[in-house]
């Protein structure tokens, strides 16, 4: 992270916003209806709101930590030692996923738009992108996607309003999917796909100017995105009941297909591929950058620079690594747990342990 | 401000000046120090701004007002000549209070502040306003910088009225002071960015200002220029009022604004003097003509390559009878029509300027013509350059027409690569180039430009109130 890197708590609830809603364009959503089955929207929803909560928990509870970053907290918790296995940890979870997002998006275009293509090449495209954007800092990246949030909310609402005669809202019945109770514990890991937007927000609260309000703003930002997720959700499954819904590995492509207003403006799916590509760019440039940039805390680097183009090698490593799309997806399931005991369990065990040492206030770290 | 009394010594008077109008370090601000030969002897002070009051006026009648003072003081020796509040004269008034008089200066009249008086004589001097070296253009304005400092500073103050309004000059070694201004409203301007101005206006010879270097390229990797050029006193006086700096030169016939912002790239000098609705519009329309300029050959490309199922079947079907004797991939019909439109610009520049735009349009008529009709090259591709062509004059700042060309020839690639993701692969190197780039450290995507809510998103690219209150600073 650049030493001059800051912008304000809005911006950083965009940033989150952004990262969030790049992911509605990807198949790891369908994961929501496997979950919540008829009520997958509900599902995200709650996993989404539970994702807030406990960010808002982490950032309350960190709050008297003069850095602000979950460097500060690992540190204040565990010493340099510890903060440097939190930064191996952080950046192979944040590595792992960017690189099968860059690889799910790939192999997307591919399958969707490029038959013709070898999925290196948009790998590429994405990676080069990913560089760029990382190696250029934070608050030119968080400005960005405070920009861009603007037009990606537009688009959605467009790709909401525009198949909305299709389907039956009897799709979303029943209203509780699996039941109550069991909706509640699958949506629990369903958390897992939100913990890198709250790896984010630790690492990046130390650089926002308004440190008071970024709990709130955070929270804000994640579950704002969240609503919109969910809302594609019902729309989703009211065009594409389940269980074919479960089987649309393109969702918002598909969705975008729908929209159809007269013989001059129909499949104008084309038009989304460049606001999911844009949007990817985003969430993966982010992600890779707080990986760098805590990894460069850590290990007391003066740049993000440094470790940057080694964390996006080994992110384009892991893209090549699943040799076909079901694999990628098969790969990203299987690393919840995972990411469940980094996203939470991490931060969660660092407030304990720092709260044991009496750390977490005003004097520590 | 609030309502002051005149200051009735010279010195109370300098200190005023000071603080209302910062004197002594505003180019164009005259004060005048002169003793009457009266009885008692009484010495005046003449304060007016050059340029924007007429010499020839102050000279015959500020002093025809002076000279019947003392002509009083020798026909009644002992009155006192400062008693009478009213001027033998049509052209002159008194005033009390010193806001009013400040108010009259900005407006080109002369106040004369005489030694222990209460009250300021103002003679009207201001110049009319003349459109001397104006273009045909449809709406006003007429008026365009000259190559006279003095002139230019009041071609802005005419404009702005503001008793605020700074003309610092730029203090070099070795060069007479004065040559070279920096001008900015007080209490707007930024003083970071103020800073940064300065020292990059100082840093530059003289001449090396005359000859445009100023402007020359700043920012990281050079595409954005570090000063907007303009001929137009209208914008600049826009922009001073919405922060912005500018700087003036003597013996140059423009002047250069900063911090360069991406909305400061879509005013236009007609935006202060049409009706607002219209000039919003316009300043939408050159943004939508930037951004068509960038994707219009880009997204043929990309349609025709890529998205067929896009295009409306009969559209499409009738593309294709077009494209059926085409001999070449359209990337490379695009690029032969590009390449074509670059070389005519450049013979363009190269011509005499009686001639170049005719020969230009000529040339390039001729030769998409023969280009079509012999099956070499599409239809499509020599429209739409075409239409980019006309597009371009819509936009305001000729570096920016340069930089779109360059961007739409890498979205070309983008888009001969891989359709509409690789246009979006390059339209997020441009946005995070755009997005890291500042001039003068403001970012060039400023927070003045792009706002996130309506609101501020309305406000910032649709022309502003011209209500001091409810225009936003670039602070």
């Amino acid at each position: 992270m650049e030493k001059s890197a800051t912008f304000g708590s809005g911006t950083l609830a965009a940033a989150a916003s952004v990262v969030v809603l790049s992911r509605g364009f990807h198949p790891i959503v369908l994961a929501a209806l496997e979950v919540g089955e008829t009520a997958g929207w509900l599902a995200m929803l709650l996993a989404g709101l539970m994702s807030a909560s406990m960010y808002g928990a982490f950032s309350y509870w960190t709050r008297r930590l003069p850095s602000g970053s979950l460097d500060g907290l690992a540190r204040a918790a565990a010493g340099r030692l510890g903060s440097m296995a939190m930064a191996c940890l952080v950046a192979g979870l944040l590595i792992h996923h960017a690189g099968l997002v860059t690889r799910e998006t790939s192999e997307m275009a591919v399958s969707a738009i490029y038959p013709h293509t070898p999925q290196t090449f948009p790998t590429t495209g994405l990676v080069l992108c990913t560089l760029f954007g990382a190696w250029s800092g934070l608050s030119s990246l968080a400005r960005l996607c405070r920009g861009f949030l603007a037009l990606q909310l537009f688009a959605m609402a467009v790709l909401l309003a525009g198949p909305v005669a299709w389907g039956n809202i009897r799709y979303l019945l029943p209203f509780w999917g699996p039941g109550p109770a069991i909706l509640i514990g699958r949506s629990f890991l369903l958390t897992s796909m939100f913990s890198p937007v709250v790896l984010f927000l630790l690492i990046a609260g130390g650089s926002v100017t308004e440190r008071s309000r970024r709990w709130w703003t955070g929270c804000a930002g994640i579950a704002a995105a969240t609503l919109v997720l969910a809302v594609i959700k019902i729309v989703l499954a009211k065009a594409y009941p389940l269980p074919l819904g479960a089987s649309v590995t393109f969702p918002l492509h598909a969705l975008a297909r729908l929209i159809t207003g007269g013989r001059f403006f129909e499949r104008v799916e084309g038009l989304w591929v460049m606001l999911w590509v844009f949007g990817t760019a985003c969430h993966l440039s982010v992600l890779m950058h707080v990986a760098a940039a805590n990894y460069a805390r850590a290990f007391g680097m003066a740049s993000h620079r440094g470790p940057l183009v080694t964390l996006v090698l080994v992110m384009t490593v892991v893209a090549f690594l699943p040799p076909d799309q079901m694999q990628t997806l098969s790969w990203h399931e299987g690393a919840w747990p995972f990411a469940l005991a980094i996203g939470y369990g991490l931060p969660l065990s660092l407030v304990l342990l720092a709260g044991l040492r009496g750390r977490l206030g005003s004097n520590a770290a | 401000m609030p309502a002051a009394p005149v200051p009735t010594s010279t010195s109370e008077v300098y200190a005023a000046l000071k603080e209302a109008l910062h004197y002594p370090d505003n180019v164009g601000l005259t004060v005048r120090h002169l003793r009457l030969p009266a009885e008692p002897s009484t010495r005046v002070l003449m304060l007016y701004f050059a340029g924007l009051a007429d010499e020839a006026q102050v000279r015959d009648r500020a002093f025809e007002i002076l000279e019947g003072v003392v002509l009083t003081s020798a026909t009644a020796p002992g009155k006192n000549v400062l008693l009478p509040e009213t001027p033998a004269s049509a052209w002159a008034h008194t005033e009390r209070e010193l806001p009013a008089v400040i108010g009259h200066v900005v407006r080109g009249e002369t106040a004369l502040f005489f030694d222990g008086a209460r009250h300021v004589v103002v003679v009207e001097t201001a110049r009319h306003s003349e459109h001397p070296a104006g273009t045909a253009q449809v709406y006003p304005p007429r008026d365009l910088f000259s190559r006279h400092l003095i002139g230019n500073l009041a071609l802005l103050r005419t404009r702005l009225r503001d008793p605020h309004l700074v003309a610092e000059p730029i203090h070099r070694s070795g060069e007479e002071p004065g040559q070279t201004v920096l001008v900015y409203i007080n209490g707007r301007a930024d003083p970071e960015v103020l800073r940064r101005v300065r020292e990059r206006a100082s840093s530059f010879g003289e001449e090396r200002i005359r000859q445009g270097h100023l402007a020359g390229p700043h920012a990281r990797f050079g595409l954005i220029p570090a000063m907007v050029e303009t001929r137009w006193p209208d914008k600049a006086a826009t922009a001073l009022k919405e922060g912005y700096v500018a700087v003036l030169a003597d013996q140059v016939y423009m002047t250069w604004l900063a911090p360069v912002t991406a909305p400061l790239l879509l005013y236009g000098p007609m935006d202060e003097t049409i009706a607002r609705p219209i000039a919003s519009v316009l300043r939408l329309g050159r943004l939508f003509v930037a951004i068509t300029v960038l994707v219009a050959m880009p997204t043929i490309v990309a349609l025709m390559n890529y998205h067929q199922e896009m295009m409306p079947t009969p559209f499409m079907l009738a593309l294709a009878a077009v494209r059926e004797n085409s001999p070449l991939p359209i990337l490379f019909e695009v690029m032969v029509v590009e390449g074509l439109q670059e070389l005519i610009r450049e013979v363009g520049f190269h011509l005499p300027l009686r001639i170049s735009p005719g020969t230009a349009v000529v040339a390039g008529i001729l030769l998409m013509l023969v280009l079509v009709q012999s099956g070499f090259i599409g239809p499509l591709p020599g429209v739409v350059s075409a239409a980019m062509a006309f597009a371009t004059t819509g936009i305001q700042q000729y570096d920016t027409i340069y930089v779109l060309r360059l961007w739409r020839l890498a979205m070309l690639f983008g888009a001969g690569a891989l359709g509409f993701y690789g246009m979006a692969v390059v339209l997020f190197f441009m946005a995070v180039y755009l997005y890291q780039t500042d001039s003068f450290g403001v970012p060039f995507i400023s927070e003045t430009g792009i706002r996130f809510s309506a609101p501020e998103l309305v406000s910032s690219w649709l022309k502003r109130r011209k209500e001091h209150g409810e225009v936003r600073h670039l602070r």
